[in-house]
């Protein structure tokens, strides 16, 4: 693949990346932005080079998935705690910022929050199979986990925010 | 029947997230030329350490291979210098049997003729 079709199928995935990417950084707009940038530029420089096994989302997903995790590792200020505080800020922010009503701003936040509170396998399983459409098969492979695993994951997920999904339920 | 329920109000509280984002995307030409010039400035690191090892290399070279043969010099002369040591340490003294030897006040010394011959010449 040239860099010009490489191009070109970035471009084309840039919206659900990024929304994969706020996903990988627990809803930080700042990083999730670095972590697309980096992705970007580890698949610019071959870094990460698409062999053509998976489908090019399924791939791109899976780099940026990776690039997170090395985000994680390497941010000190993550592992003291201090981050926890300054992401909390951000999700708030990030919330003011948007078009959308108060009632669905409350809505949403309440459904962040929930997620949040889940093992990261199951936020991303949770994630990939109903915000990017895809089939359990596809987010195995950009977890890089066994399909077993992955259902594992999508039914446990499930099944911790069914009281949150039962109390929606009820409000609607 | 309930499951279906969670994944179809899944699918809306997820539906409602995306919607956010996608609103406040960045663009991907404000992403992309960040990650270009993310590139350029790597490229232009690398290429300023290269540049710089093979200037140190050109400048320090000759330094280094004077340093090392003046070391080398060092190292020739210290060589040389144990072995007058080793000289010096294994001279032994013409009277160094005499501190092995115990004394009774009977022995006889080497040079006792020669001060016998000197009180001679001196009542002479």
């Amino acid at each position: 693949m040239d860099d010009i079709e490489l191009r070109a199928q970035l471009e084309k995935h840039h919206t659900a990346s990024y929304g994969w990417a706020l996903s990988c950084c627990s809803q930080n707009r700042t990083e999730a932005k670095d972590v697309l940038q980096t992705a970007y530029l580890k698949i610019l420089e071959g870094r990460a080079r698409f062999g053509g096994k998976s489908t090019f989302r399924t791939w791109l997903f899976s780099v940026i998935r990776n690039t997170a995790a090395d985000e994680r590792r390497r941010h000190w200020l993550r592992r003291l705690g201090l981050a926890k505080f300054a992401e909390e800020k951000e999700i708030e922010s990030s919330l003011k910022e948007g078009k959308s009503d108060d009632e669905q701003q409350e809505v949403t936040k309440a459904f962040k929050a929930a997620l949040k509170e889940l093992p990261r396998r199951q936020q991303e399983v949770l994630h990939l199979v109903f915000y990017q459409d895809m089939t359990l098969e596809e987010a195995s492979e950009a977890m890089e986990v066994s399909i077993g695993s992955a259902r594992t994951h999508y039914e446990r997920a499930k099944l911790n925010l069914r009281k949150y999904l039962d109390a929606q339920g009820d409000e609607t | 029947m309930n499951n279906d329920k969670h994944d179809t109000k899944l699918k809306e509280l997820f539906g409602r997230m995306r919607d956010e984002d996608t609103a406040s995307t960045p663009s991907f030409n404000s992403t992309f030329p960040a990650t270009g010039r993310k590139y350029m400035s790597t490229v232009l690191i690398w290429r300023f350490a290269s540049a710089m090892a093979l200037f140190t290399l050109i400048i320090a070279g000759p330094f280094a291979f004077h340093t090392c043969s003046s070391h080398k010099s060092i190292q020739v002369a210290s060589q040389v210098a144990p072995e007058k040591w080793t000289s010096i340490t294994s001279w032994e003294a013409g009277t160094d049997e005499l501190l092995s030897s115990p004394y009774d006040g009977s022995n006889d010394m080497s040079t006792d003729s020669l001060l016998d011959i000197k009180s001679f010449t001196y009542n002479d």
